[in-house]
């Protein structure tokens, strides 16, 4: 389980914010902050999600967005399962 | 010009768009009296998912991209369907869909539905047209997303009072961004050629795992001559049979849930797996922990994001396939390994012996053997689709249209109207079970109204066949819903539609039917009706390995 950082640049397109939620939500990650601030020319993002499943996943399919100009991810906490 | 035309406009001289399906209604009214005024054909299904299936079936018989028009609020919801089943077979379509005007948005207006907020999850990417000026830049980059990649179903939403609009200046696209098929191998790819080159070589049981993409890419003609140069054996998911002849001998089948023994065995017994162009999606792998416990896997696919998803790759590529198979061998010595996978092959080949009763897998073969290996068959969902999969022999993947990854009962009629507009040449024959045919049965008038020579033949087992198959083996025999014994008479209906038909119920009738039906001058309807209590066989239980099948 590890809580990660991403940050995002976005087209200024209506439906890209809802577009990058919607696979966040879908591949399995729970957001646990939010902050979207619109600049000259696109939408600058950052997402915490946190999850058991790797991040890399996430990284890919939003990767594969339109909108999405810029991605990149940094983790904040990691917490090992006791056995 | 207004808005409508310009779209229109546009599909001829930059798509070369020659056929279209849909079905109008008030918000896409304007494009509807431009086409009045257009060289383009249009076919008006009796329901917008069969408009959509049939745009689906134009593309996968082609590979060029399906177009589909749909109006607002119902008409979008009803192609909602349509986008998640391209999206999920990644098949090229472009979806239009009428908006109410732009000053009604966002009011409840009638017949208003947020289409763009439905279909973000079932497309590659989805576009609201939101001025004038934004139309077709936006049509275009609408078909350059379907086509480019992994392609995929993209909607384009329009408002209705930007269609009407005149006066406006409508630019021409811009540039044409390179699509990512024809991009050069960058230099990068050397060394994963040679390192995939030196472990295929390596090995002593390698195996190929051929996949949709192959298809998709283009790319037949070069893994055919790779097969031919390697002669490894090959597995097949549902998308990618036909990638390899019928009578290529080591050509194993589809391998997964409902796959063949000597494809699963092998698979399983395999040293290095090569997938190429394919998810490894989980009807495919079985329990993905025992899936090819001993293969070192070789991943070759477009997209970044399948890479190491569901099992994780030595070496692995997203390079064309175009470019990459022709770089690519294996000259270890295999011949023990051919001869293993070989025997098997033959000592589990089925059975085709005829009995009083006609069995479904002895019907299909019979009717492939009087098609030609360029002729196609859609499907619809269910046994009869597994069937299908088992025993019609395909000589390309474009001849095989079944909904694989959605599993979409009501494909295989609208499917094959598609398959036959764009290939008017071949034969297209549409196998249907009978619950699924009855979901979108309107399409007969499709059929009849345009005179498409679409060949319906209902598999009829008066049952949801695999539903009943499950309950029966999974679940105590507790069947739940699964009865159809009060279908309709499937040939009486098809005479009401004004297309001719017959009915068989016993194995010597066979032959004389599907000649009948092959033969007879425009579509016709063959209602088969099978015994209930034939299962698909066979059969890897859900959450098992795929060599722990059950054989019935």
């Amino acid at each position: 389980m590890a809580q990660y950082l991403l940050t995002l640049e976005i087209s200024l397109e209506p439906l890209a914010i809802e577009q990058v939620l919607q696979v966040v939500r879908y591949r399995g990650f729970r957001v646990t902050d939010i902050t979207v601030a619109e600049t000259q020319n696109h939408y600058t993002m950052t997402i915490s999600v946190f999850s058991e499943t790797s991040i890399r996943n996430l990284m890919q399919q939003l990767n594969k967005l339109y909108d999405v100009t810029s991605l990149t991810s940094e983790m904040i906490s990691s917490l090992k399962k006791s056995a | 010009m207004n808005g409508a035309s310009c779209v229109l406009d546009y599909l001829i001289k930059y798509q070369q768009t020659d056929s279209v399906f849909g079905y109008p209604g008030g918000a896409i009214m304007p494009l509807y009296d431009a086409m009045l005024d257009f060289d383009l054909t249009h076919y008006l299904s009796r329901h917008e998912q069969g408009a959509g299936f049939a745009a689906i079936g134009y593309a996968r018989a082609t590979g060029k991209t399906g177009v589909c028009i749909a109006t607002s609020g119902p008409g979008a919801t009803n192609v909602i369907t349509v986008l998640a089943d391209a999206k999920l077979d990644s098949v090229p379509l472009v979806m239009i869909t009428g908006q109410v005007a732009r000053p009604a948005m966002g009011s409840d207006a009638f017949q208003e539905v947020d289409v763009v907020g439905l279909s973000i999850s079932v497309t590659k990417h989805c576009l609201q047209v939101g001025t004038p000026e934004e139309l077709l830049p936006k049509l275009h980059q609408a078909f350059e997303i379907a086509q480019s990649g992994r392609p995929g179903p993209v909607l384009i939403d329009i408002p209705k009072d930007i269609l009407m609009m005149d006066g406006v200046e409508w630019s021409p696209p811009q540039c044409v961004q390179a699509v990512i098929d024809d991009a050069p191998l960058d230099d990068d790819i050397t060394e994963a050629v040679a390192n995939i080159n030196q472990l295929l070589s390596e090995a002593e049981k390698p195996l190929i795992y051929a996949g949709g993409g192959i298809a998709m890419a283009e790319a037949i003609d070069c893994f055919r001559a790779f097969v031919e140069r390697t002669s490894l054996p090959v597995v097949s998911t549902l998308k990618g049979l036909g990638s390899v002849l019928p009578n290529y001998p080591l050509n194993l089948g589809m391998l997964g849930m409902h796959g063949l023994s000597a494809a699963n065995h092998a698979v399983q017994t395999c040293d290095v797996l090569l997938v190429i162009g394919a998810r490894l999606d989980d009807r495919a792998t079985g329990k993905l922990d025992e899936f090819a416990p001993h293969a070192k896997v070789i991943h070759l696919d477009i997209d970044p994001a399948e890479i190491d998803k569901r099992r994780a790759s030595i070496h692995s590529t997203t390079a064309p396939l175009k470019h990459l198979l022709p770089l690519l061998n294996a000259t270890g010595n295999y011949a023990q390994w051919r001869d293993k996978v070989s025997t098997h092959k033959v000592a589990k080949a089925y059975d085709y012996s005829p009995k009083a009763d006609i069995s479904a897998p002895v019907f299909l073969r019979q009717l492939s053997d009087k098609m030609s290996l360029s002729d196609a068959v859609t499907c619809d969902v269910g046994q009869h689709q597994m069937w299908v999969a088992q025993h019609i022999q395909f000589g390309h993947p474009y001849n095989h249209l079944s909904s694989g990854g959605l599993g979409t009962m009501g494909f295989g009629l609208p499917a094959a109207i598609g398959a036959k507009v764009a290939r008017p040449e071949n034969t297209v024959v549409a196998v249907c079970g009978d619950g699924s045919f009855m979901m979108n049965i309107q399409e007969l008038a499709t059929l009849k109204r345009y005179g498409i020579a679409v060949k319906v033949v209902v598999l009829d087992n008066q049952r949801l066949g695999m539903v009943k198959q499950w309950q029966e083996l999974f679940h105590e025999e507790r069947y739940s819903e699964t009865d159809l014994s009060d279908n309709p008479a499937f040939a009486e209906v098809a005479t009401a539609f004004g297309i001719a038909s017959s009915q068989i119920t016993q194995q010597h009738q066979v032959q004389s039917a599907i000649n009948e039906m092959l033969s007879h001058d425009g579509p016709f309807l063959l209602h088969v009706r099978l015994d209930h209590r034939d299962n698909v066989w066979p059969i890897v239980p859900p959450n098992t390995a795929n060599h722990e099948m059950m054989e019935g």
